[in-house]
């Protein structure tokens, strides 16, 4: 009962993040999803990684909700990488365990575990395909899906597939492996932050210290290796061992690629599995799958930190440059606040079309017609002044962006974005001794004290220090226009 | 669960959430084995801002200490080598190898990083530290690039481990095995067009890893190098993070660890003042547990030691009542880093 309690709390706290996401994250004063194209009326979709400190593990849930005026349907999916089986004849032992510590397991671990925790009552439930709800299934890891569906006359269903592995065998159980010796953990006498791991994990990773010990490099160490990064995609020694066999072996590695593939499907936020990745392809020297396969991982996550690592660097070491800049413009054309494609148009400019006038002012083009569709857009800006570190004529002198700026300013545009674009101007008209009507020191104050009382006021304390250099350089300008007024006020 | 009004700090709670992790965790928590030392930095430090250091029992105290220098790897007894010294982050490989092998028993920058700010908190006094050996370990990892690598044994190199390898140096109090010119080149090689810190060059510049780059250069001495430009590009870069609590990159959304990364860094470059307070404070806070203790990276899902812990160093740094002081650049408490001195003059007068 307690199981299911937890159960439930966490299933419905997981649904939630997904629609709580759009109202939670309000950007205060100034709302940059004003001008955007509202979606997640119809349809919201959260994935969340809970991953451990330096990101070296990671626990993920996926939840996805479909409404329309007619039905609706809610999914969620949370992977640990854990072997559900164990959880059954475990669990109890666990309780025992667990039982002064009752209050931990309740708040703290349960939210993580209780997905796992479904497993007395969904023991003999048959192993169902998760392949065909959440795409590759590769691991015997407990995938546990929920979904529920309701009709629009209010009917509703609801399911529970658990994934277990049923016909697992034990390493110490099996004949071939009769004549390694299992290598136990020694955690000392009095070991801290016990993890008490399932009968398996302990099972894997004896015979796994057993082969590492014996430098065994064979077809079952292999397979052994497989399952120990199921269990922990994030134990670097398994994945750097397993490319040793691999190795040793002379293994054909494509079927390799398409393992990692799928781990890299399950784990997406995963360095190890990105890591293995790279190394494969430089083994192989073919990145022909790279850019499909970093693709995938955008689709589902546009601002994956590690698939844009993955595919800069097979972009740079294989030259392969020739449709990025379409792919870019797609995902901005997506979502015209996705930094991480800003950034990739950047890193396709710098390295491939290059800086050339022409280039400059069509990308100056480009950007002014995309901060013109979503004008607090903060992405799009810092781009613009990127492309600006190229002209020569800095941000100051192009009178494209010049103008185009008083314009919006003009038109009421109070963007913070904007205001501050306006105020780096003023600031280098002042560098460079170029003060202007629009230019210069007063309106550089004017800015700042706008932004400060009304515009930005959360950086209030920012934008008045800022203030300070604008303010100087109004004194000091006053002072040399009319040495004299300065003298009498002094 | 969170009451958006209820800024009371569930002290209490808190103790009991770290004292929890130090002792036994699930087995759904398997996927966190290889990094368990972590878990002991981030519930040692937190209960040592919370002011509850003594929480943990003079037992308890020496057991954790043991269990650290157990993972501690010292050099090959044939050779002598040196390049797989530091700490694992666990006993998953702490076994005898033969030498065909051996180097897959190596320490980790990240593990040999929390494992010293562990024993400085808990007033170890590091006697059992090897110190030359953990220094050639760090070197053995520096790449051509300036990055270093976290392990020997086929790991990714980037801005994460520039930042544990600094961290290392400076605590041991020897630069030898840090090239601090290479690492300088690197961080500015990953300053973006937007004047934010990427993990490498010409990746999407990010708060944590900001963080790691700008405290980097502060435990190198090197912060005065960079140029007004940039350090004026950075302030901005930085303070626009903030939306009510902090954001890791623009348009992403708020999460806790970023008050400590984005704010750390602020305070850095001394403009942290310049931020406001009220609104992060009310945002770590909205993320706060307040029946058993631990804080999330948003409101209302699950708690994790990463979250409580980062999130309680960036109230701190914004002078939390009742919370420890911390020093931003090694994220331990001051009390702590003074205890570190301590022990970093008296290692003087010995040489």
């Amino acid at each position: 009962m307690f199981l299911k309690v937890v159960l439930l709390a966490c299933v419905a706290s997981v649904c939630q993040a997904g629609g709580l996401l759009a109202p939670a994250y309000g950007y205060g004063a100034w709302n940059p999803y004003n001008n955007y194209p509202a979606q997640p009326a119809i349809a919201s979709q959260h994935s969340n990684i809970l991953r451990s400190p330096f990101n070296l593990g990671q626990i993920s849930t996926y939840s996805k909700a479909i409404d329309t005026p007619f039905s609706s349907v809610r999914k969620s999916d949370v992977r640990v990488s854990n072997p559900g089986v164990a959880i059954g004849g475990f669990a109890p032992a666990y309780h025992g365990l667990a039982a002064p510590l009752a209050p931990a397991y309740h708040g703290v671990a349960a939210p993580l575990v209780s997905h796992v925790g479904v497993s007395p009552y969904g023991a003999p439930v048959a192993k169902v395909a998760t392949g065909g709800l959440l795409g590759v299934a590769y691991s015997a890891a407990p995938a546990v899906s929920h979904m529920t569906y309701t009709n629009g006359l209010g009917l509703a269903y609801a399911c529970e597939f658990v994934d277990n592995d049923v016909a697992w065998v034990p390493y110490k159980q099996r004949p071939e492996w009769i004549d390694v010796t299992p290598v136990p953990e020694n955690d000392g006498p009095k070991p801290v932050v016990v993890i008490a791991h399932s009968e398996k994990f302990e099972d894997v990773y004896g015979y796994f210290r057993a082969v590492l010990k014996s430098n065994e490099k064979s077809e079952r160490a292999l397979q052994l290796t497989k399952d120990a990064v199921e269990l922990n995609p994030a134990n670097y020694t398994v994945w750097q061992y397993r490319r040793d066999i691999l190795k040793a072996l002379g293994t054909d590695l494509q079927p390799e690629l398409e393992y990692v593939e799928s781990v890299i499907t399950h784990s997406p936020k995963n360095y190890q599995v990105w890591h293995h990745r790279r190394v494969l392809v430089e083994w192989l020297q073919d990145p022909s799958e790279e850019l499909d396969l970093t693709a995938d991982a955008l689709i589902l996550d546009p601002k994956n930190y590690h698939a844009w690592q993955h595919r800069q660097w097979a972009i740079k070491t294989f030259g392969l440059y020739e449709h990025e800049m379409d792919f870019v413009d797609n995902l901005i054309n997506l979502d015209v606040r996705n930094n991480s494609a800003w950034n990739q148009r950047y890193f396709v400019m710098n390295n491939h079309l290059g800086w050339s006038d022409m280039n400059i002012q069509k990308e100056i083009c480009y950007t002014m017609e995309k901060i013109k569709f979503v004008k607090n857009n903060e992405s799009a800006w810092n781009y613009l002044r990127g492309l600006l570190l190229h002209d020569k004529r800095g941000l100051s002198g192009n009178c494209v962006v010049t103008g185009f700026c008083e314009e919006l300013y003009k038109n009421q545009c109070r963007s913070p974005f904007l205001l501050a674009f306006i105020l780096d101007i003023c600031d280098e008209a002042i560098k460079k001794e170029e003060i202007g009507v629009f230019h210069n020191p007063t309106r550089g104050v004017s800015l700042c004290e706008d932004l400060a009382t009304k515009y930005d006021k959360i950086r209030s304390k920012y934008w008045n220090y800022v203030c300070e250099k604008f303010r100087k350089a109004r004194d000091e300008l006053a002072a040399k226009e009319d040495p004299e007024k300065v003298e009498r006020t002094i | 669960m969170s009451n958006q009004e209820n800024l009371e700090m569930a002290h209490r709670q808190h103790v009991k959430y770290f004292m929890r992790f130090l002792d036994i965790l699930p087995s759904s928590l398997s996927s966190h084995d290889t990094t368990r030392v972590t878990i002991a930095y981030f519930s040692v430090a937190g209960l040592d801002i919370l002011g509850s250091i003594t929480s943990i029992s003079l037992d308890l105290r020496s057991r954790i200490i043991e269990w650290l220098y157990q993972l501690q790897v010292h050099p090959d007894k044939e050779t002598g080598d040196m390049s797989m010294c530091g700490f694992q982050g666990s006993s998953t490989v702490n076994v005898e190898l033969d030498p065909a092998t051996a180097h897959f028993r190596c320490g980790h920058l990240a593990m040999t990083y929390t494992a010293l700010c562990s024993l400085i908190t808990l007033g170890d006094d590091l006697s059992r530290i090897n110190r030359k050996a953990l220094v050639q370990g760090v070197k053995a990892l520096q790449t051509e690039e300036g990055n270093f690598a976290a392990t020997l044994s086929g790991c990714e190199s980037d801005m994460r481990f520039v930042y544990c390898a600094a961290c290392i140096s400076y605590m041991l109090d020897d630069w030898s095995g840090f090239d601090k010119d290479k690492a300088f080149k690197y961080i500015v090689q990953s300053m973006g067009y937007d004047y934010g810190i990427a993990q490498c060059p010409e990746l999407e510049s990010h708060g944590g890893t900001t963080f790691c780059a700008l405290a980097t250069l502060k435990l190198t001495n090197q912060l005065d190098k960079l140029t007004e430009e940039q350090v004026e590009g950075l302030k901005r870069w930085l303070v626009f993070r903030q939306i009510d609590g902090f954001q890791g990159r623009p348009n992403k959304p708020v999460d806790t660890c970023y008050s400590f990364w984005v704010g750390a860094s602020l305070k850095m470059l001394n403009t942290l003042k310049l931020t406001n307070y009220g609104s992060n404070r009310r945002y770590v806070y909205e993320t706060q547990d307040t029946v058993v203790g631990g804080f999330s990276k948003w409101p209302d899902t699950c708690t994790d030691p990463m979250h409580t812990y980062l999130g309680l160093a960036g109230l701190s740094l914004i002078g939390e009542r009742g919370l420890s002081k911390i020093t931003p650049t090694l994220n331990i408490t001051k009390r702590a880093h003074e205890h570190l001195k301590s022990l970093h003059e008296k290692w003087a007068k010995e040489s």
